[in-house]
């Protein structure tokens, strides 16, 4: 990978009064493009490659298509599935317990085929190793890699292609987001 | 990690190729990203073991830089496929495991408060009006820690009194003041090169949780 010296800065600038007053040192000095340089063999298979996603994001995203008032959770249609495993943070796991919308984590889980989360869970099980390997499992390991995430209300599909949700509304189904925000608590 | 580490691996990033004018692509360079993040972690704890946002993260320098200070879990969204497809490559060249949503973050549904920190580099609005603004008024209704931003020092006072007063947040604060380096990208560009004082700001939400100040 080349990583010389990129553009420099010709050496007679104007005077820009508005940005005299700057520290001379803080400024971006390089920026360069190796894309072109790196466009190997290599690289194209890794774009090849599948990407994924997280049943945490999973859990922080709701359909917010206009009229519709409950758009969480979003149903999850699991063409495919990708396990990979990642360190372990109890303590991690300990504070996301509590902002997590559990019942949601259970039914995603469950349609991505990990049957292993109990059915109700409390605080007082945080301190169980098994609950939090497994809570652990179903929040950072399983992976959505093709499907879709479906709409509760309207059943809209919002498909997931190599890992990646499309989220994007059409036009007729945009809300007026600042209005949005401003009148709900999330 | 050291900060010329984290600097040097993010300038090995992929940048646009073929950057769109009309959502404002322009590179968070290595300088500005590495010193944004790293003062994030070090100086106020918003990184390590967080869960961290990255708006409008283009080619994905400022969340591949969280999850290089070990953000636990970082999400990166935006508009443009083309940019998410870089982001994914250069989350591979890394070895990071990043999420990526392709939306638009003015009418994207959340369900909090799972954000901890949201760290962006916005259009700065020089295109479309206040589109800087629209991005951190989402980031300060998503964030439930912190939300670092760049926006250009000419509009300082504007962007202070609008998230205290209308975007609710509880301080607004500038960091450091920086320059930003437009290189040029874009036809309409007349000279080579350009720079942009830029402010690098803290926002604390009002709906804080846990430690902070």
């Amino acid at each position: 990978m080349v990583t010389g010296p990129a553009q420099k800065k010709s050496p007679v600038r104007p005077p820009n009064p508005s940005t005299l007053s700057l520290p001379a040192k803080t400024s971006e000095q390089n920026f360069h493009f190796p894309h072109q340089e790196r466009e190997t063999e290599e690289r194209r298979e890794k774009k090849k490659k599948k990407k994924k996603m997280r049943l945490l994001t999973h859990n922080m995203l709701s359909s917010n298509i206009k009229g519709v008032t409950n758009g969480f959770p979003l149903l999850i249609e699991a063409e495919k599935v990708v396990e990979k495993q990642v360190d372990f943070n109890p303590d991690f796991l300990k504070n996301m317990f509590s902002k997590i919308d559990y019942n949601a984590l259970l039914a995603a889980s469950k349609t991505v085929g990990y049957g292993d989360l109990p059915d109700a869970a409390d605080a007082a099980m945080l301190d169980s190793d098994e609950f939090l390997r497994r809570f652990h499992h179903a929040l950072l390991e399983l992976h959505l890699e093709e499907g879709a995430l479906v709409c509760p209300e309207t059943g809209r599909r919002f498909p997931v292609s190599k890992g990646i949700p499309n989220m994007l509304l059409h036009e007729d189904e945009e809300t007026n987001v600042l209005y949005f925000w401003a009148e709900r608590k999330i | 990690m050291k900060l010329k580490q984290l600097e040097s691996l993010l300038g090995t990033l992929e940048q646009f190729s073929n950057p769109k004018i009309e959502l404002e692509q322009y590179p968070t360079g290595p300088h500005i990203a590495s010193r944004m993040l790293y003062t994030a972690e070090n100086s106020f704890g918003d990184v390590t073991d967080k869960v961290v946002a990255d708006f409008g993260c283009g080619c994905g320098t400022l969340g591949l830089a969280a999850s290089l200070l070990g953000a636990e879990h970082v999400v990166g969204l935006d508009i443009d496929a083309q940019s998410i497809e870089i982001a994914t490559t250069n989350a591979e060249d890394l070895e990071l495991e990043v999420d990526f949503v392709q939306c638009d973050l003015r009418n994207l549904g959340w369900r909090g408060p799972i954000v901890d920190t949201v760290v962006m580099n916005p259009p700065f609005g020089t295109r479309k009006k206040g589109a800087d603004m629209d991005f951190l008024f989402v980031a300060l209704k998503i964030a439930s820690q912190a939300v670092y931003s760049l926006h250009k020092t000419t509009t300082r006072d504007h962007v202070k009194r609008t998230a205290l007063r209308d975007y609710n947040a509880k301080s607004a604060e500038v960091l450091c003041e920086l320059r930003f380096d437009v290189p040029q990208l874009y036809k309409f560009h007349k000279k080579k090169e350009v720079d942009i004082a830029v402010d690098l700001w803290r926002f604390v939400p009002q709906r804080l949780q846990g430690k902070g100040s």
